[in-house]
């Protein structure tokens, strides 16, 4: 107990991982990764890994739960058991079960549901390695999954947290801000919208702050946003000349 | 092309209904739109439990007890009691709920009315270790849904805060090693915050307060904000589906504000009469 | 009346296209008066209509359109049809008369009497055809356009240079009826050549002697 914790900001604003308060870690984007599902995509944002997949519209199991003027979209936000310090144990923890649902209720915000009435979507995301913001970087990959899949959507949505750190507002949280810091809010948008899908707090924050985290994440959705659109339209890219039907 | 935002009849109409009265500063139930439904608090009720809580939010009925035991901290944190947090959207309370094991809203409840407990730090969780790493107490806070008109974040987190405020454990001393209950003695858990939550719902670009089930039906999407004291907000989550709008969360923020300063001061007034620790 | 795209540009969900409402074309959405991409795609112009060419896209059945579906269940008044999607064509019993007998299992190829709310529901008369025996295979339905063809262009080369005859749902299952399996295969894998190279020029001269190397000229030269 008695070991000194190093301090997470140093005196000149650099973090432990050598970021500046504002800064984002490396972020890698793909889609269409999985070829057995209708669309998929894969996102790395430092040591966070994972996969989402979307298949459907189909026919809603069991029939009953099908609604006849929409689609009901169905998602599964999950953990391998080997993703996490120690193991997990491989079923739905009562964490996951709540983000799933949350996850779930940002992408009904952004789908065209109406246009496949009676049907089902399936989104499946599989995190392989945790290490801080999986919710809102699960939600990116999922979206542009979506999309990948040719679903229309009103727009993509993508999603980062921001945290509070020994007093500071930072983007990003590694996996020790996110332990020891102050407040953790994830946060996910529609840019183009000019909305919100997503909003969780988890620790202390006033009004001030709060809005000031919010800009903060605004700059770092901006950026993830971007990215997904190249990841779109790199499956275009070289289609010099479209034929005629 | 696709047709968009094409929601069926009963909640359409119901949607546009709500939105005119709205702007005219009205609701269906005659309350203005940041008005909240009459609220009346009661405590101690369950003589089995630590302490326990029943709150009325207009049709919306919880209950909440806390119960004490000791037991071994989590790993990550050795010097700290532990609080668990269950609730049920019993099927009693509505024809939405269904009998079985705890759905993914009953989950999301139990796990909001969790964070605005421990984020707002209400207790003083390292005054209950008993032997470090080894015996803690362990507060278990179980809330039910007993009748169910919209919003039931509100009285939950209200029902756990009262009944947590009001609840009295046993002394507990160690000798040798081992800790024993002085069960003559009993004293309150030492509470510093008092946490309350405050539902608010979208429609358009509008916003109101503590919406009814049959709003929730109606409302584009809902956000529930809790605030651990006058200043400083300890969780928030957005609940439904939805989008909203940027240009709506400051009042989103300053009425929630507003709003939670006048949840709390009822609170106290009802902790204040039974003489809760202040 | 301001557009923001060209013909060909590449674009993605959300992206604003255009500023007048009468130019939403396919895979386009309106929202206060403007329209803006559903999905990512490339962009076509026609009859002054913006359209979004998808590289995928669930199949959404319209009235007259040929399917290719599975009889899966049969009731005492229908039987039910797999389009392969989410939904379920609705085919009504053929009648005493008819000379055609349908099982669970059986595939067929017949068009769309009417698609809304209440399901799809297929013709099952004149139009009706059962297959008995082919290859089935499964496509994006977006390809469908390319493999039949420029007023059936391309569907002519694939049937005139294999002798199969070739049943296209635009739900995207495909049915290759030939002499021999060979044949079938080799036409199965010229349909794959037009799904993946449907953008590139010339795809017309590159399927028929894709198919003549398969078939007039037999086992050759171990390429694909």
């Amino acid at each position: 107990m008695e070991k000194v914790e190093q301090r997470l900001i140093t005196e000149d604003g650099r973090r432990i991982d050598g970021r500046a308060l504002d800064e984002m870690r490396p972020v890698r984007i793909e889609a269409g990764v999985l070829d057995r599902s209708d669309g998929s995509a894969y996102i790395e944002m430092g040591k966070t890994k994972i996969y989402a997949a979307v298949y459907g519209p189909k026919e809603a199991h069991p029939r009953h739960l099908a609604q006849p003027h929409k689609a009901i979209l169905n998602c599964r936000y999950h953990m391998a058991s080997f993703s996490v310090e120690g193991r997990k144990a491989p079923g739905m923890t009562r964490r996951e079960i709540e983000l799933s649902k949350v996850i779930r209720e940002a992408l009904e915000s952004i789908v065209i549901l109406e246009e496949f009435p009676r049907s089902a979507i399936d989104i499946f995301i599989e995190v392989i390695q945790a290490d801080a913001g999986t919710r809102t970087a699960g939600l990116t990959a999922a979206s542009l999954a979506l999309a990948d899949a040719g679903i229309p959507v009103l727009d993509l949505c993508a999603g980062i947290a921001v945290g509070k750190v020994e007093g500071r507002i930072v983007l990003d949280p590694s996996e020790e801000e996110d332990k020891r810091g102050e407040a953790d809010m994830p946060v996910a948008m529609a840019p183009r919208l000019g909305s919100i899908v997503l909003l969780q707090l988890n620790g202390r924050l006033n009004s001030s702050e709060f809005r000031e985290a919010l800009s903060l994440a605004k700059k770092g959705i901006d950026v993830l946003y971007e990215l997904q659109r190249k990841a779109l339209s790199k499956k275009f890219s070289g289609l010099t000349q479209i034929g005629e039907d | 092309m696709y047709r968009i935002g094409e929601k069926p009849y009963p909640s359409k109409i119901m949607r546009d209904k709500l939105y005119e009265l709205i702007l005219r500063g009205e609701r269906l139930d005659g309350r203005r739109p940041y008005q909240y439904r009459p609220l009346e608090l009661k405590t101690s009720i369950i003589e089995k439990t630590d302490g326990s809580a029943m709150v009325n939010l207009g049709g919306t009925k919880i209950v909440a007890g806390v119960k004490t035991a000791l037991g071994q901290p989590y790993p990550d944190t050795p010097d700290q009691g532990n609080i668990v947090v269950n609730a049920e959207l019993l099927p009693l309370a509505s024809s939405f709920f269904e009998p079985g094991p705890p759905d993914e809203r009953a989950i999301e409840l139990a796990r909001v009315v969790d964070r605005c407990v421990r984020e707002s730090k209400m207790i003083e969780l390292d005054k209950l270790v008993y032997v470090h790493g080894r015996t803690v107490l362990v507060i278990y806070i179980d809330v039910y849904v007993l009748d169910y008109d919209g919003n039931y974040f509100d009285p939950s987190v209200l029902a756990a805060v009262a009944a947590l405020a009001t609840a009295k454990i046993p002394l507990y001393e160690v000798r040798n090693g081992d800790v024993i209950a002085k069960t003559e003695s009993r004293f309150g858990l030492p509470v510093r915050k008092f946490p309350v939550s405050v539902t608010v719902g979208l429609i358009g670009d509008k916003i109101l307060v503590d919406p009814t089930s049959l709003e929730e039906s109606a409302i584009d999407t809902s956000i529930v904000l809790g605030w651990s004291d006058d200043d400083e907000m300890a969780a928030i989550q957005k609940n439904l589906q939805g989008l909203i709008r940027f240009d709506t969360i400051d009042e989103v923020i300053r009425v929630s504000r507003e709003k939670s300063v006048e949840l709390r001061t009822k609170l106290m007034e009802v902790l204040g009469r039974v003489g809760a620790p202040s | 009346m301001t557009d923001y795209v060209r013909e060909r540009d590449v674009v993605t969900p959300g992206q604003l296209l255009s500023d007048d409402q009468r130019t939403a074309g396919a895979h386009t959405y309106v929202y206060g008066g403007k329209v803006y991409a559903a999905v990512a795609g490339i962009i076509q112009y026609r009859d002054s209509r913006i359209n979004i060419l998808p590289s995928k896209s669930p199949y959404k059945p319209s009235e007259s359109d040929f399917v290719v579906g599975i009889i899966t269940d049969s009731k005492p008044s229908h039987y039910e049809v797999d389009l392969g999607w989410h939904l379920v064509g609705f085919l009504h019993n053929l009648g005493r008369r008819s000379r055609i007998r349908l099982q669970i299992g059986d595939v067929v190829y017949t068009q769309v009497k009417n698609s809304g709310i209440r399901g799809v529901f297929l013709e099952g008369g004149q139009k009706l055809v059962k297959i008995s025996r082919g290859l089935l295979i499964r496509v994006s339905p977006v390809k469908i356009p390319r493999i039949i063809g420029k007023k059936g262009s391309m569907l002519n080369v694939l049937n005139s240079e294999s002798g199969c005859r070739l049943y296209v749902g635009r739900n995207g299952l495909i049915a290759i009826v030939g002499e021999s399996p060979e044949k079938e295969l080799a036409v199965a894998s010229a349909i794959k050549m037009i799904e993946e190279e449907s953008h590139l020029p010339g795809l017309t001269e590159r399927v028929t002697h894709h198919l003549r190397k398969k078939i007039v000229g037999g086992e050759i030269l171990g390429e694909g």
